[in-house]
């Protein structure tokens, strides 16, 4: 029997314990209808990927990895570009840079994968200044949904 | 534990949060153990979660493990009280050896934490439990040390009591 004091964290735990450390960040959960290995195989590809279901980026790039952890440039649609830091395991994605933080979450639920998304933009105002805490979450439940397309057929872009 | 990764954390740095959400989770998961007496991962998820959400507020980044070791055992403690039932116990207590008192069963003994007031509870697991100095924990509860000295001598006299009830 394995010792319950030494089991990897549950990363849909991580992602709400990071939510409390970090005020204004925006979360939401989904229970996608694919795989746990569909899901994070899309997730994991963050050069192809992220670009298909994140609409405000352009393209990604791994400029420089070693095990867990990698550096990406990323170039939003505006030409904005940003270096993040990122750390990638089964089921937990973190990537961050002092302005943005973003994360993903996947817990194995069978046929079907819990799969939860963290956005921080510290450039933006407060969601709960402008109202639209509301509208990040709505955002971040699309993203679900097409990563659930994406999973569902991996080689083709999802139709929205 | 690295001070500078604490204030990293505190200073909303999203990769020192995750990295000391890894250095938090094997002690605050024996915590949860030792005062719910048995693995209690919703209750340790919890305890998290507030850990993280009052990192911001620890003054004394050097202080994280004792800081965090009394809101694990805070947090545990309130939710354990609420979903246990009273066990009795015979077992025998060394009173000149409080720290032997967690090396007996710890379901008997989590179930005697529970029945001592919070602050004689906290005590107890901060003093005995995890071996903290008298002035550790003056400084992890904001007491004078005097204090601390007082209480913990009557603690554990309050946890014999219950023990042998």
């Amino acid at each position: 029997m394995r010792d319950p004091l030494v089991e990897p964290f549950d990363p849909i735990a991580r992602l709400r314990v990071l939510a409390a450390a970090l005020p204004g960040s925006v979360i939401a959960e989904r229970t996608l209808d694919a795989s746990f290995d569909q899901v994070w195989q899309v997730i994991a590809d963050l050069e192809t990927m992220t670009p298909r279901y994140e609409h405000n980026v352009s393209t990604v790039e791994v400029t420089d990895r070693d095990g867990a952890r990698a550096t990406i440039l990323v170039t939003t649609r505006t030409g904005h570009t940003e270096t993040m830091d990122v750390r990638l395991v089964l089921g937990w994605c973190l990537m961050h840079s002092p302005s943005t933080v973003v994360a993903f979450a996947a817990r194995d639920a069978g046929n079907q994968t819990l799969l939860a998304h963290l956005e921080l933009n510290r450039t933006a105002q407060p969601a709960s200044q402008t109202g639209s805490s509301a509208d990040a979450h709505d955002k971040l439940m699309d993203e679900l949904h097409t990563i659930e397309l994406l999973s569902q057929t991996p080689d083709t872009p999802p139709t929205l | 534990m690295d001070p500078g990764l604490v204030r990293a954390a505190q200073g909303g740095d999203a990769g020192a949060i995750d990295d000391l959400i890894d250095a938090l989770v094997p002690l605050v998961r024996s915590i949860a153990f030792r005062v719910a007496g048995a693995p209690a991962e919703d209750a340790s998820q919890e305890a998290l979660l507030v850990i993280f959400r009052d990192l911001h507020a620890l003054r004394t980044p050097e202080a994280i493990i004792s800081w965090a070791s009394a809101v694990t055992a805070r947090v545990v403690s309130r939710i354990d009280r609420g979903d246990r039932r009273h066990r009795e116990t015979e077992t025998a207590l060394d009173a000149d050896r409080p720290a032997a008192w967690f090396d007996t069963d710890a379901v008997e003994v989590a179930e005697v934490l529970r029945r001592l007031a919070t602050h004689d509870h906290q005590l107890l697991v901060l003093r005995d439990l995890h071996g903290y100095s008298e002035r550790e924990v003056a400084d992890t509860l904001g007491v004078p040390l005097g204090t601390v000295k007082s209480r913990v001598h009557r603690a554990r006299r309050r946890f014999r009591e219950e023990w042998n009830r």
